[in-house]
């Protein structure tokens, strides 16, 4: 730990030692020393307001009222909303992400809430069911491109941002009953709070709580036997937030506990984390110093097996620091704008396998990232506009080779035609747990090649295509031998390509119709297709064919009426040699909402899976049971009633004085 | 924004309609004040700018003031409706979306020392002295000297061959 306290004294040397030099930049300071022949060559339109995690091309925002006003109930049914996203059952009954038809957990897609990595350390993955409330998120960013550099943690293949709401501009308080329920079981329910005012310009505070209670059941049919399978989840969370000026505090702790279908295990994480940051501005320089510490410690994955062989397996406890100076570094002239971000994390590791009895050693890292982006055409016209952004990332770590992950997109408009492209390869080390079980584990790799074109038809229409080729080789999987006991190993390659389209149309007013069609293949003929090959198992399925369209519609002033729905190709799982299949899906969902600016009650319900749709399928994970697999391929459960209660309460009347200051990186 | 490829009707909007940033008015309604002499009778006191149905330039003159004086004048600021008169005004600026107004407030300001200032096209047959035009994402203005000549100020001839126009 002295490493540790090391660098956290060091941080706090720098934020002092930089304090003096915080100068705010005052638009009217230099009036007069520019002169009427200047102004009149300057731009009248707002700058480009450029984030970093911003394109070429490759970031999807979902707002809350987008996701609200189309009856969301969960994270799953937001992803779902953006191309590429499907769920399926983890081993142990947890239900993880995969993208364009690969399995993305093992650190593939990184899940952040306001830039704090909660992948678990053990498997680099995230339990997706029945957590983290909607309530709390103001928006949630999807990140594909050399945006995504900067974040901590792997996103190999993409980044999701959940960006909470903010002190700043709630100033009160929101309270979300929400209750749901199967045909004839309860299906979930919860309560959260959302909390947060202003302490004065440029200070806030926000706090988060919530407790989720659900369950997600599924009946399958394996050799005419229905199999009742169920999966318990608890998820209690609380996040606490604090600005004061540049500093940044932020405290979050997740339990989240699912008992895994068939009830044969208990999979308890609990994480529990610090951030502390500051921003600090040099004048003249054009160079912003952003030191960052995260302190956080995990219980991933603590198994709990009410089975004859194993009473407990894979308890390990995780302690994480990671410290983090980034330098950002904007330079413009007058017709190209650049900015470069340059940052190190180094990243320290505890960790200890209760089971065995077994502290690890201290497991360091040390990464380097640079970003670049240069822009031509500085107004807001995307005519002619072009953007090109680099990244690159090196990972050295004590006992691993040098990881160089380089990303670089591009994106240019020209007239109705928005065109973006990004590559990417990423190289991945394996985590202290597999470095410790296997000593010559492979690094993992990935390539990824994306091709966009976005074409606005009028000013309420647009159409997209997004060729991609994902191909992965060494992956790097956890998994259980036939005693239980944790291994890791280096699996065959893996891959997918395919097309995905978009079209969206505001047909009038209050008239919304989102959709999209989403096909892929396996890359190769030596790829597996959907996904990873689990030892003598076989593959987890996802649909070739994927169908979605969403049309909302405001009935009146303060109504909304969605009707979502999704059609599923063919899905296909192969367990234990043994091949089955789910017949086509075809999904649908209504949902109702009411919100009026002038009352303090929202209220959204709305059924889920009219259809009620039977699955005949297992899945394919887990090489053990025959009775663990059995698997909804759409998680979320059967046809589910639900209804929502939002109390929003206000701090002050309208005539209060709000501090909504932003300070976006401006170019 | 740039790319939110969900978000799509705010990309609509980004396409369709430019934001203007008003921080560039602020600066050309400072820079006027060196180059128009205002009669005797308003050199002393306070130099009163009214703004008329635009927040943002509010807020910025506002900022200005806190910095600046114009001709050792110390600058006031004024939120300007449809029903006030701005003839203690020495600057008037109309927004786009309240120059209905705008007869109104030529009106009741006559021939007194107030220039006013406008960013509608045609507003310099409505009575206004200054309208902003944009060119090629450049702010230019035309000029109606005459107009201000009018009213007892003196426009120099640098400003004037400044603007685009000038009747």
């Amino acid at each position: 730990m002295n490493k540790l306290y090391k660098l956290i004294f060091f941080l706090l040397i720098l934020g002092i030692g930089s304090a003096e030099a915080q100068i705010d930049t005052n638009e009217f300071n230099d009036l007069d020393e520019i002169d009427i022949y200047s102004l009149l060559k300057e731009s009248v339109f707002k700058k480009v307001v450029v984030r970093f995690e911003e394109s070429p091309g490759n970031l999807t925002e979902i707002s809350k009222d987008e996701f609200m006003n189309r009856g969301a109930r969960d994270l799953m049914d937001v992803l779902r909303m953006a191309p590429g996203f499907e769920f399926a059952q983890n081993i142990n009954g947890q239900i993880g992400i995969g993208y364009q038809g690969m399995w993305a957990q093992q650190n593939k897609i990184t899940i952040l809430i306001d830039n704090v990595a909660m992948n678990d350390g053990l498997q680099g993955g995230f339990a997706i069911a029945q957590r983290i409330p909607l309530g709390m998120i103001e928006k949630i960013q999807i990140i594909k491109g050399a945006g995504s550099i900067q974040f901590l943690g792997a996103n190999t293949m993409s980044t999701i941002n959940i960006i909470t709401r903010s002190g700043n501009t709630m100033e009160g308080a929101r309270i979300t009953l929400f209750n749901g329920s199967y045909d004839s079981t309860f299906a979930r329910r919860g309560v959260s709070l959302v909390m947060g005012d202003n302490i004065a310009k440029n200070k806030y505070w926000s706090f988060i709580g919530s407790y989720n209670n659900g369950k997600i059941t599924n009946v399958a049919k394996i050799n005419n036997t229905p199999w009742e399978s169920q999966c318990n989840l608890l998820d209690i969370f609380a996040f606490a937030k604090l600005k004061l000026n540049k500093w940044d505090f932020k405290y979050l702790l997740n339990n989240y506990n699912s008992q895994a279908a068939i009830r044969q295990s208990t999979v308890k994480s609990l994480i529990q984390n610090l951030q502390i940051s500051n921003e600090f501005k040099i004048k003249k320089t054009d160079l912003t110093i952003l030191p960052t510490l995260n302190v956080s410690q995990q219980l991933p994955m603590n198994w709990i097996m009410p089975n004859p062989w194993v009473t407990d397996t894979n308890n390990m406890m995780q302690t994480k620091a990671q410290a983090r100076l980034m330098l950002r570094h904007s330079f413009e002239d007058n017709k190209i704008k650049s900015l470069s971000y340059f940052g190190i994390d180094y990243n320290w590791e505890q960790n200890t396998i209760l089971y065995h009895k077994t502290k690890l050693d201290p497991y360091s890292s040390t990464s380097f990232y640079a970003q670049n982006v240069f822009q031509k055409n500085l107004s807001r016209i995307y005519i002619n506009r072009l953007l090109v952004k680099t990244g690159i990332k090196a990972d050295m770590f004590a006992s691993q080779k040098v990881t160089i992950s380089p990303k670089v997109g591009v994106e240019y408009y020209y007239k109705n035609f928005q065109i973006n492209a990004f590559a990417g390869r990423y190289g991945m080390n394996p985590n202290n747990y597999g470095n410790y079980l296997v000593p010559n584990l492979k690094q993992e790799q990935i390539q990824t090649a994306q091709f966009r074109v976005n074409y606005i038809l009028k000013s309420n229409c647009n159409v997209a295509a997004n060729l991609f080729v994902n191909k992965a080789s060494n992956m790097i999987s956890f998994m259980q031998n036939k005693y239980y006991t944790d291994t890791f190993v280096n699996i065959t390659t893996a891959g997918s390509k395919g097309i995905e389209l978009e079209f969206n149309w505001k047909l009038f007013d209050g008239m919304y119709l989102k959709s999209y069609y989403t096909y892929f293949q396996k890359a190769n003929k030596d790829s597996n297709q959907y996904s990873i090959e689990q030892g003598n198992s076989g593959l987890l399925g996802f649909a070739s064919h994927k169908l979605y369209a969403s049309l909302q519609y405001n009935l009146a002033s303060n109504y909304w009426v969605n009707i979502n729905g999704q059609y599923y190709s063919k899905i296909t799982g192969i367990r234990s040699g043994i091949r089955t299949e789910q017949n086509p899906l075809l999904m649908l969902d209504l949902t109702l909402k009411y919100a009026s600016p002038k009352s303090p009650i929202e209220v959204q319900t709305g059924i889920y899976n009219i259809l009620n749709n039977n699955f005949k399928y297992f899945q394919a994970y887990s090489n053990m049971n025959n009775t663990s697999g059995i698997n909804n391929p759409v998680p979320g459960g059967g046809r589910e009633f639900f209804i929502k209660v939002i109390f929003k309460l206000r701090f002050y009347d309208n005539d209060h004085q709000s501090y909504n200051y932003s300070n976006p990186i401006i170019f | 924004m740039a790319v939110g490829t969900m978000a799509i009707f705010p990309v609509f909007e980004a396409v369709a309609q430019q934001e203007v940033d008003y921080t560039l008015h602020a600066k050309f309604l400072y820079h006027f004040t060196k180059y128009i002499e205002w009669p005797e009778d308003r050199r002393a006191g306070n130099f009163v700018v009214g703004i008329a149905g635009n927040e943002d330039l509010y807020t910025f003159m506002n900022t200005i003031a806190q910095k600046k004086k114009i001709k050792g004048q110390n600058l006031i600021v004024l939120k300007i409706k449809n029903t006030d008169d701005p003839s203690s005004c020495h600057m008037l600026f109309v927004a786009r979306g309240r120059n209905s107004a705008l007869p109104g407030f030529v009106l009741k300001i006559g021939n007194r020392a107030v220039l006013v200032i406008t960013e509608k096209a045609g507003s310099l047959r409505q009575g206004s002295d200054i309208n902003f035009v944009i060119n090629n994402n450049n702010l230019n203005f035309e000029l109606n000297s005459t107009g201000a000549t009018g009213k007892r100020m003196a426009v120099s001839s640098e400003l004037r061959n400044l603007a685009t126009r000038n009747e």
